[in-house]
């Protein structure tokens, strides 16, 4: 999946509407030149209307929003481990979705997370749910 | 139920009282009509005042009270149209400022006064040429705003509403041709404007002169939107007067301010209104969610979590894509935000060697100098009578080209 330009620039018009939405304390983490690099490649013209009523991820981004969200996440708002735990999450590609779902990996990455924030007992509790399910 | 914008009079008095007559136009005006957001009513002698001006303007294009138009109200007045004339009726004002963007006022007369403050805002007439205000397109809103900026002003109340077309302007000196007060200059060399688009409010609209600064100081400009004194006093520009006393305080006058600094190319000063607005509009939308939260659950303040947190929604992100894509996108919002910074620093130097060739034009020359000494001896032997002038622009020559002599 390549950005093309023109996209970039609509990517940064729904970028720009995330970043009124987010909180505060994330708000503050994330660099003022990328803030300001995203308002000067923004497409002006391109109506996004960012649905109060719907959470975010219910948004309808285009996908490279979503890219977009993981380099803010990755970049800005994630600490070592998390970064970690959330590489371990990605699909490396999306043809392959295989490659991190083995018991003993996620075993491993919760030892890890123990300590840390509740929603990483989310995403293991997510991901063992899903292992079972299949 | 009271009048309809942009209906006539005569219509809506035959629907109230069966017919047209003075009588039923003076009761319809003493009980329907009224000024301002605040809904006061007028008074005989108000009717009175309003009536001989309506038959004025109105036999002034041969047409008679039938022809009349109400033409709706706004916060400060309420207007009547006749013919290309239209007479609002409100809060008494000041002088307006007249400028070449505005419809300003062509007669004024005072109505009704109110001996304590208390008891309402004294009232006054105001005639001036009628524009079209139906389908203005939403750009001119911009177009105008742009104008102004422009010509070293700020328009304040930006609304659609506000803009309307005149074509082809009322000889108004033949009907009122003894008034001459009622606007002030603004002592401006406002340049040409042959457009037909006019703001129709007497208000919100600024323009700073040093003599309109002084004044503000002195407290001789009470119809002029407030400015800190802090700002008056010191040595800002008008730019950064209107930012820090008007624009930022307004999402509505940033957006505007934001697209005019964009269109003029300056996309620092477009930069710092986008951070405000973002501030903003941030802080909008966080205190509308909080209020809500709180008034349907009941919650503290402490407990409200934003539905909109991207860390909390890190698992659905993951799984919409991919370590390539992100690696892409990083290298591509990297190159990006490079990219700006070198070309802002291209600006910062271009802006730095503009100064300095500004700086170089008025520095003066050796020759220049040498009058300069020589001003300076005529001076002490009070010699000339150019001679201060020329002493304070030598008084620049201690200066150096950081750049040249480095």
């Amino acid at each position: 999946m390549n950005i093309k330009e023109n996209n970039f620039s609509k990517v940064c018009t729904e970028m720009l509407e995330v970043f009124k939405y987010i909180p505060d304390e994330e708000f503050n983490k994330i660099e003022s030149d990328f803030i300001e690099t995203i308002y000067q490649e923004h497409d002006m013209y391109y109506n996004f209307k960012f649905d109060e009523t719907k959470q975010l991820e219910e948004q309808n981004f285009l996908p490279e929003t979503y890219d977009m969200l993981a380099y803010v996440y990755k970049t800005y708002l994630s600490n070592e481990q998390e970064k970690e735990a959330f590489n371990g999450m990605l699909f490396k590609d999306l043809s392959n979705q295989s490659e991190i779902k083995t018991e003993a990996e996620i075993e491993e990455k919760s030892i890890v997370l123990e300590e840390n924030e509740s929603f990483f007992k989310k995403i293991i509790n997510f991901i063992k749910r899903t292992l079972k399910t299949k | 139920m009271g009048i309809q914008a942009n209906d006539k009079i005569s219509k809506l008095i035959i629907k109230k009282y069966g017919e047209f007559s003075a009588d039923t136009m003076k009761r319809y005006f003493l009980e329907e009509f009224f000024v301002g957001s605040r809904a006061r009513k007028i008074d005989e002698q108000d009717y009175e005042a309003i009536l001989e001006q309506i038959e004025k303007l109105a036999s002034a294009q041969n047409l008679n009270l039938e022809d009349v138009d109400y033409l709706g109200f706004g916060q400060r007045f309420s207007c009547i149209g006749v013919g290309d004339a239209v007479i609002k009726i409100g809060n008494t004002t000041e002088k307006v400022y007249e400028n070449p963007y505005r419809i300003a006022p062509v007669y004024k007369q005072d109505l009704k006064k109110y001996e304590r403050f208390d008891q309402g805002t004294d009232l006054g007439l105001y005639v001036s040429q009628r524009a079209k205000t139906e389908k203005v397109p939403e750009n001119l809103t911009q177009e105008m705003y742009n104008l102004v900026r422009d010509a070293g002003g700020l328009w304040l109340d930006i609304k659609e509403e506000n803009l309307g077309f005149v074509d082809g302007k009322m000889d108004f000196k033949s009907i009122y041709p003894n008034q001459t007060d009622v606007n002030e200059s603004a002592n401006i060399d406002f340049p040409e404007y042959n457009g037909n688009l006019f703001v129709i409010d007497y208000e919100d609209m600024l323009f700073l002169t040093p003599e309109l600064k002084q004044k503000m100081l002195n407290g001789e400009a009470p119809n002029v939107n407030y400015v800190p004194r802090e700002l008056l006093k010191g040595d800002y520009t008008n730019d950064k007067i209107y930012f820090e006393s008007f624009i930022k305080k307004s999402s509505k006058l940033l957006k505007y301010e934001m697209n005019y600094q964009r269109e003029k190319g300056d996309l620092t000063a477009a930069s710092k209104c986008f951070s405000e607005l973002l501030k903003n509009e941030r802080q909008i939308i966080q205190q509308r969610y909080t209020q809500e939260q709180r008034y349907r659950y009941g919650r503290n303040t402490s407990d409200i979590k934003s539905p909109y947190s991207i860390k909390e929604i890190a698992i659905q992100i993951a799984q919409k894509t991919n370590i390539k894509a992100i690696d892409r996108i990083a290298e591509f919002v990297r190159s990006k935000i490079q990219e700006r910074r070198e070309r802002k620093s291209a600006d910062d130097k271009a802006l730095v060697t503009e100064t300095i060739d500004e700086f170089k034009s008025t520095t003066l020359t050796v020759e220049e100098i040498e009058v300069g000494e020589f001003e300076q001896e005529k001076a002490n032997n009070n010699v000339g009578r150019d001679s201060k002038q020329n002493l304070q622009s030598t008084s620049s020559i201690d200066l150096e080209d950081p750049f040249t002599t480095r």
